[in-house]
């Protein structure tokens, strides 16, 4: 008994540190994706500001 | 349009490079940043290599597929935008084109007597000339000069109130976008027409305007001195001085009447001018002309001549033209066939006034005056009006003189035209009225009293 819940206790921790890595990967992900959305954004707002002049 | 010294509506030009150089630069900064983060990732541990790469792909994606709809939507919101730009600006151009020929305006030189739509307008900063200040690229209401100064561009919000010059002599031009009427006046030496156009405008100026509500202006101080040197002249009974100007000023006033405003041009040349088609070749304004005033002197008829020798010579006074009337005739009617696109057998359809001057001398009314013109139409029940009498008279009197040729000759060319016997004495004039208010009335109504 103690010998089947020392495994299903260290797959538990395993499952559990793997699903942490995949939580803090995708987290790591998700800011990556909203970071370079938000330097594409960054960067045709610069391009406006650099190239469009409305005064003469 | 030609090149202005002006900066061009943003609408017409600019916008359209500024979008392209956006999308280019957009492009290059999102390849730069893309290739910095996977470049960051490449060195980078775990977690943060997930982050730059992700950011990475995501500036790729972002980059490529999403802002490429955002370039389609600046392209169409500009678009709309410009189309809006293009919607108002055909309305004004319109509005101002379709002003100046309702209004029958254009500029007509009274020096060098070149036609254009409009003259050259100059900045009133730095005098930069715009030579066609009109809704264009360079601006729809108004256009901003090379210097900066913004400048009107329509008849509605003061174009005409800047600095008008001919753009052919350069000289300046003061018509105010006015609509210009045109009169020259034909005639060999010595047969009067410079008593005619002083006698012409001092009843425009006392009489008419009066009557038909108009306001007169002089066109400028200096038409309006020589007016008055040249009318008082006329008034203490001396003679004008003669007409040495092949190529003459106009004498220019305005006619205003609610809110719509003419600019009349009498051209008197002097009668050596129509010696020769060479020297009438000058007379641009025949190209664009209203009407015409053909002054015949009575004594410059040889058989007239003849019957008046013995009064002629103890008469002073009236010293008649020795200038062959058909001569005069022919190189005007050639000039206008050689160099104003008249054909030979084209007639002149605008109003022509064929006037016999001196017909207060000697016992002239009697045979082509007010005295003639009652008796006709007391004795003859077929005329009903006295103009009817007058033209009846005068062709007689042509007719009857050794004229006959010609008179066929100028009904047939001119057959818009009336016959009158005047006197130009400034207020002591015989006819003038009668004269001034036809061909007036003929060009437009709204200028006579008939």
């Amino acid at each position: 008994m103690g010998a089947i819940f020392q495994i299903i206790f260290y797959v538990a921790i395993g499952l559990l540190i793997l699903a942490g890595y995949l939580a803090l990967a995708l987290i790591f992900c998700t800011i990556g994706v909203i970071y370079g959305f938000g330097i594409a954004v960054k960067n045709y707002s610069q391009a406006i500001s650099d190239n469009v002049h409305f005064e003469k | 349009m030609k090149v202005q010294p002006a900066i061009k509506n943003y609408f017409f030009s600019k916008a359209y490079k500024d979008l392209q150089k956006t999308i280019e630069s957009s492009w290059e900064y999102n390849k730069v940043s893309a290739h910095d983060l996977f470049q960051k990732s490449n060195g980078a541990d775990m977690f943060p290599k997930y982050f730059y790469f992700t950011s990475g792909l995501a500036v790729s994606v972002f980059g490529t597929l999403f802002f490429s709809l955002i370039s389609i939507l600046h392209i169409i919101l500009l678009s709309v935008f410009t189309a809006l730009i293009y919607l108002i600006f055909s309305f004004i151009w319109i509005l101002d084109a379709g002003y100046r020929i309702k209004k029958k305006v254009f500029m007509a030189c009274p020096y060098c007597y070149k036609k254009s739509i409009l003259p050259v307008y100059h900045c009133t900063k730095c005098n930069a000339e715009h030579d066609q200040l009109w809704p264009g690229k360079y601006g729809i209401l108004n256009r901003t000069c090379k210097c900066g100064k913004e400048l009107p561009t329509t008849f509605f919000n003061g174009r005409s109130k800047l600095r008008a010059s001919c753009p052919s002599c350069k000289n300046t031009i003061e018509s105010v976008e006015a609509r210009p009427v045109v009169i020259p006046i034909i005639g060999a030496p010595s047969v009067g027409k410079t008593f005619f156009v002083f006698s012409m405008v001092y009843y425009i100026k006392e009489l008419l305007i009066k009557k038909t509500g108009h306001k007169f202006d002089f066109m400028n101080s200096y038409n309006e001195s020589v007016y008055n040197s040249e009318i008082t002249t006329l008034h203490s009974g001396q003679t004008l001085r003669k007409t040495t100007e092949n190529n003459p000023i106009a004498l220019n006033f305005f006619l205003s009447k609610n809110g719509s405003k003419s600019l009349m041009f009498f051209y008197d040349s002097a009668g050596e001018a129509f010696s020769s088609t060479q020297h009438l070749s000058q007379h641009k304004f025949y190209d664009y002309f209203h009407g015409l005033i053909f002054i015949i002197d009575p004594f410059s008829i040889p058989e007239i001549h003849g019957q008046y020798k013995n009064q002629l010579s103890t008469n002073t006074n009236i010293r008649p033209s020795n200038y062959p009337l058909e001569d005069v005739y022919d190189a005007s009617i050639i000039n206008l066939e050689k160099n104003y696109g008249f054909k030979v057998t084209e007639k002149i359809t605008k109003p022509v006034a064929i006037l016999f001057s001196k017909s207060d001398a000697f016992d002239l009314q009697s045979k082509i005056g007010k005295e003639a013109v009652d008796k006709l139409l007391t004795s003859d029940n077929t005329i009903k009006t006295k103009q009817e009498a007058m033209n009846k008279l005068c062709k007689e009197f042509l007719s009857s003189n050794g004229m006959d040729a010609l008179l066929r000759k100028m009904e047939w060319k001119f057959p818009n035209s009336s016959f009158f016997a005047i006197s130009s004495g400034g207020k002591n004039s015989i006819g003038i009225d009668n004269a001034t208010n036809w061909i007036l009335g003929k060009i437009d109504k709204s200028y006579s009293i008939n």
